[in-house]
């Protein structure tokens, strides 16, 4: 998967990029709007990443030129916390935007959602090592013994299970499962969990649920 | 003319109106001069009407009258009048002047009626000069009894020459009073103005370092009283701002220090030696939490100047309040339970607010109720239509309740209650003030009761419709 990012501040640029490789994605860097409307236009990316204040010409135009020649996702970074900034973005044809300062994982999160191209197929059963989920049936079991689970951890199970393997922040967390769109100054969702893993994890010998410290959640089978 | 001063403003209104007063005041002075003077020239007249007929009835003959002309016309010489002296065949006897400028009179007064001023009529002699005029007949002595007719001018000269003068006092007066009234007001008005200029120079060296400062009201004339009120309370208004604002500044500064300190603290320490792999992440994962932190502090801070400078959009909806109530303490609900805490919701009716914001103040409350209760306890959340007209939420906690001094306080950014827990890594101190701003953005209000050791409850009243 290559993604472009259109990104002036140095530091910022360079560990989008860093961060996005590592990710295992082929990242081009460009640092000013030409630049970015060039690359985006002569090579065949599957994102884009676009800063909306660049020197030369703001992402706005690039976004405008571009939109006029391609499909491809574009998910802005706006510095600007307006809601007007946001909303001429997504009428100019962005896909998602994320507000400055944002978290690593947050941005991550929302490039796999744009790659993933249209509404993720919601699976009817999910399996991650010995933990199973009958999603329709909202029943779980683990080791084939039957787990209950209160509607508030069904969900939080599901939402992690159905992206096993992808590093979920606390905030997607409390917006998905509650959809509470702000930070509140609690750790709810760090209770959330531990209380889903008393259920999901500790009578077992093998743990599913992870914390990825300063980031945030996953599920996966780590063997 | 726009940019003209009051004071000449006043000065010159001063001036026309001293003119107006002036000319109406001459014009009336003037015309009953003219009207004495020519009610005095014609009672004159009819005395000396009298006079000479009196004189004629001493006469015997008519012809006398020609050969003693002197008898009649020093009586009217010393008057200053002319006469002429008809017979009854319309002859001349008599004339003190040119035959040509006396005129020849229709009618007379009868010589057995007396003379009255319905007689007397206007004259213009053949120069040009005015006066008045009567003629009468007079009867001479017996036994002949004849007829004379007496045609007496009184010459209006004199009388002219008087109200030219008379005219002339006037104009210079009116002339005087003019350029006296003009200075004179604008000394008056400017003398009038001082207290508005004194207000202006009070007003003018109040600055940022002295917002305390007040203009004395008891300086003030009644008229400027309200004026200088009013200004005295935007002031107050100004320098409350202003307090506040500093405060805000200082104590930012001060909890940006505080997560920052930490940072390179931590980050300095970590670096003065050789780690190992585990150890640095452990930083790295401790950084994270104080940007963490610092970011939920930028965030609610944009969210406040915002709110304050009325930008952000309320997006109202018709939402029923129950699960919304239900919705978000379900969300709190695993925190309340590991802390031996029961939510407990009770609610009826719809609501029109902004169900984002509504869902942040709430929580805001609801986390704060969890972090002040103390184990075992039941906050109590409620919703309910009041008086019809507005909309109450409430939620209740029991605990050691906040001291009455603080309540007031307790909105503002920044304030905790209990200093001691700054180090709370989730309470930024600004949840409370982001609640009122809320409640602010949707013209209702937030308030607090506290019973100390009992329940400490938080309203938030939303208006209706």
């Amino acid at each position: 998967m290559r993604i472009l990012v259109v990104e002036d501040e140095p530091k910022t640029g360079d560990y989008l990029k860093k961060g996005l490789t590592e990710s295992g994605f082929v990242v081009d860097l460009a640092r000013t709007g030409p630049d970015g409307r060039h690359l985006a236009l002569s090579e065949d990316y599957d994102l884009i990443v676009l800063d909306v204040m660049l020197p030369g010409f703001d992402g706005w135009r690039v976004i405008k030129d571009l939109r006029e020649a391609k499909d491809v996702p574009v998910l802005f970074l706006t510095a600007r916390d307006a809601v007007e900034d946001r909303v001429k973005g997504l009428e100019l044809g962005a896909d998602d935007y994320l507000t400055k300062p944002f978290a690593f994982v947050e941005l991550l999160a929302r490039v796999r959602t744009l790659l993933r191209r249209g509404p993720p197929r919601e699976e009817d059963f999910i399996r991650v090592a010995d933990l199973e989920i009958d999603v329709l049936k909202r029943r779980v079991t683990r080791s084939g013994k039957r787990i209950d689970l209160t509607a508030t951890e069904f969900s939080l199970l599901h939402l992690l299970a159905a992206r096993q393997g992808e590093v979920l922040p606390r905030s997607r967390i409390a917006s998905q499962v509650w959809d509470m769109n702000f930070d509140s100054d609690t750790n709810v969702v760090d209770v959330a969990i531990r209380r889903l893993r008393a259920k999901v994890d500790d009578p077992f010998p093998s743990k599913l649920v992870h914390t990825v410290r300063g980031m945030g959640y996953v599920v996966e089978d780590r063997g | 003319m726009a940019r003209l001063s009051l004071a000449t403003r006043i000065g010159v209104l001063f001036a026309v109106v001293t003119a107006v007063v002036f000319s109406i005041a001459g014009v009336h002075l003037y015309r009953s001069m003219s009207q004495q003077l020519e009610s005095h020239d014609d009672e004159m007249l009819l005395s000396t009407v009298n006079h000479l007929r009196r004189r004629v009835a001493e006469i015997a003959e008519v012809e006398a009258v020609r050969m003693d002309p002197y008898r009649l016309l020093d009586a009217v010489a010393e008057r200053g009048m002319l006469l002429a002296i008809r017979d009854s065949s319309d002859r001349p006897l008599l004339a003190s002047a040119p035959e040509a400028v006396l005129p020849s009179v229709g009618t007379s007064v009868p010589a057995d009626r007396d003379p009255d001023s319905s007689a007397i009529q206007n004259w213009r002699g053949a120069d040009g000069r005015r006066g008045r005029v009567i003629a009468a007949w007079a009867r001479i002595a017996r036994p002949s009894a004849d007829l004379v007719q007496l045609v007496v001018v009184r010459d209006g000269a004199e009388s002219h020459v008087m109200l030219l003068k008379h005219r002339g006092h006037v104009l210079l007066a009116l002339v005087l009073g003019v350029l006296a009234a003009a200075p004179l007001g604008y000394a008056i008005a400017r003398h009038g103005l001082r207290p508005v200029r004194m207000v202006a120079r009070a007003a003018g060296g109040i600055t940022a370092e002295q917002l305390g400062e007040r203009l004395r009201i008891e300086d003030a004339p009644a008229e400027l009283v309200e004026m200088v009120q009013a200004f005295n309370r935007m002031l107050d208004r100004l320098e409350d701002s202003f307090r506040r604002l500093t405060q805000f500044s200082s104590d930012l500064a001060h909890d940006l220090r505080t997560p920052i300190g930490n940072l390179m603290i931590a980050t300095q320490v970590a670096l003065a030696q050789r780690r190992s792999i585990p150890e640095y992440e452990t930083l790295l994962a401790s950084n994270i939490e104080e940007y963490e932190r610092l970011t939920r502090m930028i965030e609610n801070m944009l969210f406040l100047a915002r709110a304050d400078n009325a930008q952000v959009a309320l997006r109202a909806g018709t939402f029923s309040v129950e699960p919304e109530l239900k919705r978000i303490t379900e969300y709190f609900e695993g925190v309340a339970d590991e802390n031996g805490i029961t939510l407990d919701v009770a609610a009826s009716g719809t609501l029109v607010a902004d169900p984002i914001l509504f869902r942040r103040a709430v929580s805001n409350l609801v986390a704060n109720a969890i972090r002040h209760s103390p184990s075992g306890a039941r906050i109590l959340v409620r919703g309910h239509e009041q008086h019809s007209d507005n909309f109450l939420v409430s939620v209740a906690n029991p605990g050691s309740g906040i001291p009455p001094e603080q309540l007031p306080k307790i909105f503002d950014r920044f304030y905790r209650v209990d200093d001691s827990r700054r180090d709370s890594q989730f309470s930024s101190g600004l949840g409370l003030a982001i609640v009122k701003s809320i409640m602010t953005l949707h013209g209702g209000t937030v308030g607090v009761k506290s019973e100390p050791g009992g329940l400490t409850t938080f309203s938030l009243v939303f208006p209706s419709g």
